[in-house]
């Protein structure tokens, strides 16, 4: 693109369109946003590089080599390690491009691992991948404020969600809730990303990641009262969707603010799966009020209730919608659902019926056809899973399909119209 | 962050990205040099570890423990103290819920897995023998293969023991390493 503009340039000041000055600038701008683009691509080759060449050397060292005595191991373990250190302070004292510490970063880290890595295998230590994980992660907490590195931040979610899979799911070692102190600990790195004037697309990559981690890693809060996990679920998703709704996110798009993308639609699936009788009649047998579930269930609420606050005071309040409210409303669904399981499930039909109006009606309000198209599959999904437990003839299904699909098509050429005859006018 | 900071953090994430394997060799190379070694009848099997490769894992004739202690149920810490017969095998003497001060015994940490039948199974804590991961398989075939005559098997690990902290040095199968009879 920029190569095409400053092509055109002489033609331009030929012709009187624009002077001599103007095409030296639009030429000197072009020029600087090319060296950074191309520092940006070092930094990420760099970055690849460190990478590959630290999972390498960890996949090496686990062939155990026999041939080696336990003092070449032993130095073999730490020396991958001390250079990535020695780079890294080299880097840091020197004041460095970040390429260089990114890709120090990257490597160091895979260092460590592989170091303690060796260091047991030479031992024979037993010791299960979640302990081994949690040592590699701590000692590597540091690297997230040492530099300003992004890519320390990515590693250690990756890894702490690694570590709340191998802890969570299953029999565990160490505490798998040290993943919400692990989490804790790149909160202000992430929080200084966030308030940086300059735009990332590491920072939007990082509001999929930590929504994404959460939400992989929250089995580690279900314990004994596996239904409690539905309505603690269905409260994170609401967390997420208050926080997508912050002022900062604003003017973001769809696709860079994951929380509000994952906190709609985990909050509809969910909803689709509680639509169902049998999930009211069979799944909250267990629900106990003393468990950690539940107690889970209370932060969550509380937070999803200051997200809400904080929003409607600083947001016109017609930017609200149900969404917003799910959390409160869905609730007092579950309690009602402890005792009368058939009330339970009418409500969260006619729930999700609602959020799929209110969908279709914020699209035809803001013109988005994506969020129109977003209600109408709501409805089409809800309708689709009624299929499944009720008693309603096959005539009569194809002919709620056939309204369905008419549905869509006139729904967006109504609003395709709309649209036209608005360009117009202007 | 200011740059003193920065340096500081750095400087304790260094030492303690060293210190961290660093005591760990310390504090198994201390039990080794104490030579005081156990020998465990065993059994060897052949899974993997993402990170640090393949390995056998060994199943010990010592798994279990005759008490009527009904506290001693699943997933409780307790310790192992063993003696040595006259070859050097371990013998288990106890199952202690505390350290017993002044006990002539060498001890280990070992977690229950179950009360059955008046008895207390547990998992011996040096389960896991590292090899080169074109030899594991092997490793496995040839337990096996010696095994079927129940006679003939003589596998066994070599456990250093010093206050609580055990190393795993060999496992010897019809008096050889198995490192070295599984040699390609």
């Amino acid at each position: 693109m920029s190569s095409k503009i400053t092509r055109a340039l002489p033609e331009l000041v030929e012709n009187g369109i624009i002077t001599d000055e103007i095409a030296q600038n639009i030429k000197a701008y072009y020029a600087t946003s090319e060296e950074a683009g191309s520092n940006k691509l070092f930094t990420i080759f760099g970055i690849l590089g460190a990478t590959l060449v630290g999972l390498g050397i960890i996949l090496i060292m686990a062939h155990n080599w026999d041939n080696f005595s336990k003092v070449t191991k032993l130095v073999c373990a730490f020396l991958p390690m001390i250079l990535g250190q020695v780079v890294l302070g080299y880097s840091i004292f020197k004041d460095k491009s970040m390429a260089w510490k990114e890709a120090a970063t990257a490597f160091l880290f895979f260092a460590v691992g592989a170091c303690i890595a060796l260091v047991s295998q030479v031992y024979h230590v037993s010791g299960d991948v979640e302990s081994f994980l949690l040592a590699w992660i701590v000692l590597c907490v540091p690297l997230l404020y040492v530099t300003k590195s992004k890519t320390a931040v990515i590693l250690h979610l990756i890894f702490i969600t690694y570590f709340a899979i191998e802890a969570g799911y299953g029999r565990s070692t160490t505490i798998p809730h040290l993943y919400f102190v692990l989490l804790a600990l790149s909160l202000p790195r992430y929080y200084q990303m966030i308030q940086s004037k300059v735009p990332s697309a590491v920072t939007n990559i990082l509001h999929w990641l930590f929504p994404l981690s959460v939400i992989i890693a929250l089995p580690i809060c279900i314990d004994h009262s596996e239904g409690v996990g539905f309505l603690m679920y269905v409260l994170l998703f609401c967390v997420f969707y208050g926080i997508g709704q912050l002022p900062y996110f604003k003017d973001k798009s769809l696709i860079q603010n994951g929380y509000r993308f994952l906190g709609s639609l985990g909050t509809i699936i969910l909803l689709l799966i509680l639509s169902f009788k049998y999930i009211w009649k069979h799944e909250f047998d267990d629900v106990q009020f003393y468990s950690l579930e539940f107690l889970s269930c209370v932060i969550l609420f509380i937070i999803a209730s200051i997200l809400l606050y904080f929003n409607s005071k600083h947001q016109n309040f017609k930017m609200m919608n149900l969404f917003n409210f799910v959390f409160i409303v869905f609730g007092i669904i579950f309690m009602i659902g402890l005792f009368n399981a058939i009330t339970a499930t009418i409500l969260v039909n006619i729930l999700l019926f609602i959020l799929g109006i209110t969908a279709i009606k914020l699209g035809a309000d803001t013109f988005h056809f994506g969020i129109l198209n977003y209600g109408m599959l709501i409805i089409a999904a809800l309708i689709t899973c009624r299929f499944f437990d009720t008693n309603i003839s096959y005539v009569m299904r194809g002919l709620l399909f056939v309204l369905i699909g008419a549905g869509f098509f006139a729904t967006n050429y109504i609003m395709f119209k709309k649209q036209k005859r608005k360009a117009q006018k202007k | 962050m200011k740059k003193t900071y920065i340096y500081i953090l750095f400087g304790i994430m260094v030492v303690a990205q060293i210190a961290a394997s660093a005591q760990t060799i310390f504090k198994y190379e201390q039990t080794i040099a104490s030579d005081n070694v156990y020998k465990f009848r065993t059994a060897p099997i052949d899974p993997s570890d993402p990170f640090r490769g393949k390995y056998v894992t060994l199943r010990f004739n010592i798994s279990s423990y005759e008490t009527d202690d009904e506290s001693l149920q699943y997933n409780n810490d307790v310790y192992a103290y063993f003696s040595k017969d006259e070859n050097g095998f371990a013998v288990l003497e106890t199952l202690s819920k505390e350290l017993l001060p002044n006990s002539e015994f060498d001890y280990v940490k070992v977690e229950t897995s179950s009360h059955y039948a008046g008895k207390v199974y547990f998992d011996l804590p040096f389960s896991t023998y590292y090899m080169e991961e074109s030899k594991a398989y092997d490793a496995e075939r040839l337990y096996w293969d010696n095994n079927r005559d129940s006679e003939k098997q003589n596998a066994y690990a070599i456990v250093h023991i010093k206050d609580g902290t055990h190393v795993l040095t060999d496992v010897i199968i019809d008096g050889k390493s198995l490192k070295d009879a599984v040699e390609k």
